[in-house]
């Protein structure tokens, strides 16, 4: 009796307490990164990103409706990576050697667990969150956020994740490129928002050259840790349960014989 | 054939990443020092003093946590029900038995 009890404790409580632990410990401050504060953009631009964000948040909005009535237990695949997303794009890490501090954007990972479509609407919604509540990106770049982290790091990541799934690549290894392509696309797309709305009368490339410079002795390290990250995780879910993956890109796991064996 | 096609596919991976990482050692001294100095992170260090320069200065956020501990507060209330909501999950996903699953074992 007890030691059912145990268990039960145990498989209920142990990994959500790890998870608000670790969190409460390791991420005691904001994390400062890819967020275009509120009030760098000029209205205009805040304005043509927010449009191109809308279009795809509202196809991702439909695509949810869709697979929910579809896709039994797909709830809880959404809220798992919903919450991985927000986490992850507000965790500040270090990186040696360079001295300076920036996150990774979780997008691509989220991609490859429930599409990129829902995808930008999981980064959009971790995003309003971090504008609304913790002094993070803002509402006026809401839309050019969206755009980097959400929308390119999702479809960055996926489609690099399919790519080399077509060639045969092992599970961590589509994966590990998917975090590190959708991280490094994030970043060049903040750069490229910043560098269209600010150039003036200097050189549009000049000034985006100048900021992938900036961003790169941080973001190439990063890209790196988001690869691995994104490779761990995937290739875990996919030993533990890979009808969850195959639901969303069948293609990408079809040619994996080992998988009911749980190898990659 | 297939087996080429890994080993190609993994071998571009390797590439990048030893780019990455003499680029990252490459350009270390690149990072620029903005307002928050070292281990700033790169949204002050870069964007915000690209804009700066371009004559943008970020504004006070709507809602403004950044006060006391208020920030710390919010972020690890934030924190913990996303640590909590991502740990429910993940059990269910991963870690507990389907009831199909569970039948097959004990029947």
């Amino acid at each position: 009796m007890i030691n059912k009890k145990t268990h039960w404790l145990k498989s209920h409580l142990t990994l959500p307490l790890i998870f608000a632990l670790g969190l409460f410990f390791l991420n005691p401050t904001p994390a400062y990164a890819m967020h275009i504060a509120e009030g760098i953009l000029p209205a205009s631009w805040a304005a043509i990103w927010y449009v191109i964000a809308a279009i795809f948040v509202g196809i991702g909005i439909f695509v949810i409706r869709k697979r929910i009535k579809e896709i039994r237990g797909l709830m809880p695949l959404l809220g798992i990576a919903g919450a991985l997303i927000f986490l992850v794009s507000v965790f500040p890490v270090p990186v040696p050697v360079s001295g300076s501090c920036s996150h990774p954007c979780g997008t691509p990972l989220g991609a490859i667990l429930v599409g990129p479509f829902i995808s930008t609407v999981l980064g959009a919604v971790a995003l309003l969150i971090q504008a609304l509540f913790l002094a993070h990106g803002g509402i006026s770049t809401w839309g050019a956020n969206i755009v980097s982290m959400a929308l390119v790091g999702s479809f960055v990541g996926f489609g690099a994740f399919i790519l080399f799934r077509r060639f045969n690549a092992p599970i961590f290894v589509a994966a590990f490129a998917a975090g590190l392509f959708g991280d490094w696309a994030t970043y060049a797309t903040t750069a490229f928002v910043l560098a269209s709305a600010l150039h003036g009368t200097g050189s549009l490339w000049g000034m985006f050259g100048a900021i992938c410079v900036a961003f790169a002795p941080t973001q190439l390290a990063l890209g790196i840790l988001e690869g691995l990250f994104t490779g761990g995780v995937v290739t875990l879910v996919y030993q533990r349960r890979p009808e969850l993956l195959s639901r969303i890109i069948p293609r990408a796991f079809k040619t994996m014989p080992s998988a009911e064996k749980g190898g990659s | 054939m297939k087996s080429l096609s890994k080993i190609i596919a993994t071998g571009i991976v390797v590439v990048f990443v030893a780019l990455a990482v003499w680029g990252w050692l490459a350009l270390s001294g690149q990072v620029p020092e903005g307002a928050e100095g070292p281990w700033g992170g790169v949204d002050v260090n870069v964007i915000e003093k690209y804009a700066v320069d371009a004559g943008r200065e970020a504004r006070e956020p709507f809602i403004n946590t950044d006060q006391g501990d208020l920030l710390l507060f919010v972020f690890a209330l934030g924190g913990a029900v996303g640590g909590f909501v991502g740990g429910y999950y993940w059990r269910r996903l991963v870690t507990e038995k389907s009831g199909k699953e569970k039948s097959s074992q004990s029947g």
